[in-house]
């Protein structure tokens, strides 16, 4: 309980060290993994998360609980069982083409591990065929495109376009200071999120978890 | 002649200009690259919309050279051509300018994040900045504005870049969220902690742009006429973006947001402009609202 309850707050705190080292005694002391990684990193890093949403915590506090977080599943991995490793939804995620503003892709992205997805990040200025084919070889399950720029966010449309051509089933949430439901729908998109803890639960809606 | 511009602020209501970059956009030259490649590539656009704030009212235009720090045009490539776009920059919006008014050398953020949760040092960035300012200085500015800080430490090193760099009028405007327990920046800054540190490096004025509309601008604008007794500038953006078949649109007008202005001049703003989506048509508008009610 002890364990769990450090785990959690140091979590919750952004203190890297503290959280890696919940996890090692935890594991030591023959904790169930899954235990560990949901009721410990992930239920911190949810109400991070939620405080974020809320405007009470802002992006270094967010980062550094993030990075305790990332600390933790890094020990957990080599422990995880297939089944564990499996059942992730599997989502892509970069910034669109000409777009190269990363900070809030980044934070999606770390939300959205911290949220228990297997994150593959492709980085800034992704081209819509790059988020398809990787999509594609990848089998991933979401291609989430993220945009600071109103001239930039027109790109999302071609992801949206390639991916219907190519007949994937993953599903496109787009993200962005500029954007808007009504623009989602325009270009038919299936989830946008406002801000990163409206993008996670609009990615957790997508897989249906 | 460098002290002018500060004195000027303490006669009247100075009137900035309004949008570049959306201005750009509209005239078809939504580039993915840096838009100071226009400095060179499209001079005489890029002066064009200069010389149209000027006429619409504008005591100062500010340059075309946002990105322009090193740190910022490496992201795009440029970096090798900081000092021929800066200075282009400079010159296009000196060509503009009337006798007896300004040109502001316009420094944004470098994108980075600094250490421990990026990967730059404070003397690195506080140098990038260093660098710029000194183009900017050197090409001709009557002042620089460094802009859109959503990181109140690269603000900082910003301001204590352009200070030595040179002696110069420099104004540091932040943009800031709303919250529900107020107003502030990305990083978490309250607008009193913003005022009393640009204050501190040695900032002679502040502002705050960007992000807001011009609605949510009269609460931000007593916040920080509480906090600081600098000169202060407003600039909001003209509501939020909307698209319609593919284009992209802001939703305000130009007399909600000049009505808007009014609202903000009376709640302690001693400059006015606008940032994204505003255009001549809004300035024009700003600019006979005030005069109207100086009257």
């Amino acid at each position: 309980m002890g364990i769990l309850e450090d785990v959690y707050n140091a979590v919750l705190n952004g203190r890297v060290e503290d959280a890696a080292a919940g996890v090692a005694r935890g594991l030591n002391d023959g904790m169930a993994v899954d235990e560990i990684l949901k009721k410990g990193l992930l239920a911190a890093m949810d109400l991070v998360g939620e405080r974020f949403g809320e405007g009470e915590i802002f992006i270094p506090q967010v980062l550094w609980s993030a990075k305790a977080m990332q600390a933790g599943v890094a020990l957990l991995k080599p422990h995880f069982t297939e089944s564990q490793q499996e059942k992730r939804a599997r989502i892509i995620i970069g910034t669109a083409k000409g777009d190269i503003h990363d900070i809030g892709k980044q934070l999606v992205a770390m939300m959205l591990e911290g949220a228990g997805f297997e994150v593959i990040d492709l980085g800034v200025d992704v081209a819509p065929a790059t988020f398809v084919e990787t999509a594609a070889d990848k089998q991933a399950d979401i291609i989430a495109v993220s945009a600071l720029l109103t001239t930039t966010m027109i790109g999302m449309a071609d992801v949206v376009a390639l991916k219907n051509e190519r007949s994937l089933s993953a599903k496109v949430l787009i993200g962005g200071a500029p954007l808007t439901l009504e623009y989602c729908r325009e270009i038919g998109a299936d989830g946008y999120g406002v801000d990163a803890r409206q993008a996670v639960a609009k990615a957790r809606e997508l897989i249906g978890s | 002649m460098t002290k002018d511009f500060l004195t000027t602020v303490r006669q009247k209501t100075i009137i900035f200009d309004g949008a570049m970059g959306t201005m750009l956009m509209e005239a078809g030259q939504a580039s993915s690259k840096s838009p100071l490649r226009l400095n060179v590539e499209q001079p005489a656009l890029v002066t064009d919309i200069h010389r149209r704030y000027y006429a619409a009212g504008a005591d100062v235009v500010i340059t075309n050279t946002f990105g322009g720090n090193p740190l910022k045009l490496a992201a795009d490539g440029l970096e090798k051509q900081m000092q021929q776009l800066n200075r282009q920059g400079v010159m296009l919006a000196r060509r503009a300018c009337p006798d007896g008014k300004f040109v502001a050398g316009d420094i944004g953020p470098c994108g980075k994040m600094l250490a421990p949760l990026g990967d730059i040092t404070a003397e690195a960035m506080e140098h990038n900045f260093f660098l710029q300012a000194e183009i900017l200085i050197d090409s001709g500015v009557d002042l620089i504005i460094v802009e859109t800080m959503y990181s109140l430490e690269e603000a900082v090193l910003a301001v204590k870049g352009v200070k030595r760099a040179g002696d110069i009028p420099l104004l540091a405007s932040m943009t800031f969220t709303q919250t529900k327990n107020g107003f502030f920046t990305m990083m978490g800054e309250s607008v009193t902690q913003c005022s009393t540190a640009l204050e501190k490096a040695g900032a002679d004025m502040l502002g705050a742009n960007c992000t807001l509309n011009s609605r949510d601008f009269i609460e931000l604008t007593k916040a920080l006429r509480a906090a600081t007794r600098k000169p202060i500038l407003i600039q909001p953006n003209a509501g939020k973006p909307v698209t319609r078949q593919g284009a992209t649109y802001y939703a305000q007008s130009a007399s909600d947001f000049a009505a808007d202005a009014l609202k903000i001049k009376a709640a302690g703003a001693d400059m006015l402009g606008g940032c994204c989506g505003t255009t001549p048509e809004f300035i024009q508008a700003l600019k006979a609202g005030i005069a109207a009610s100086t009257v």
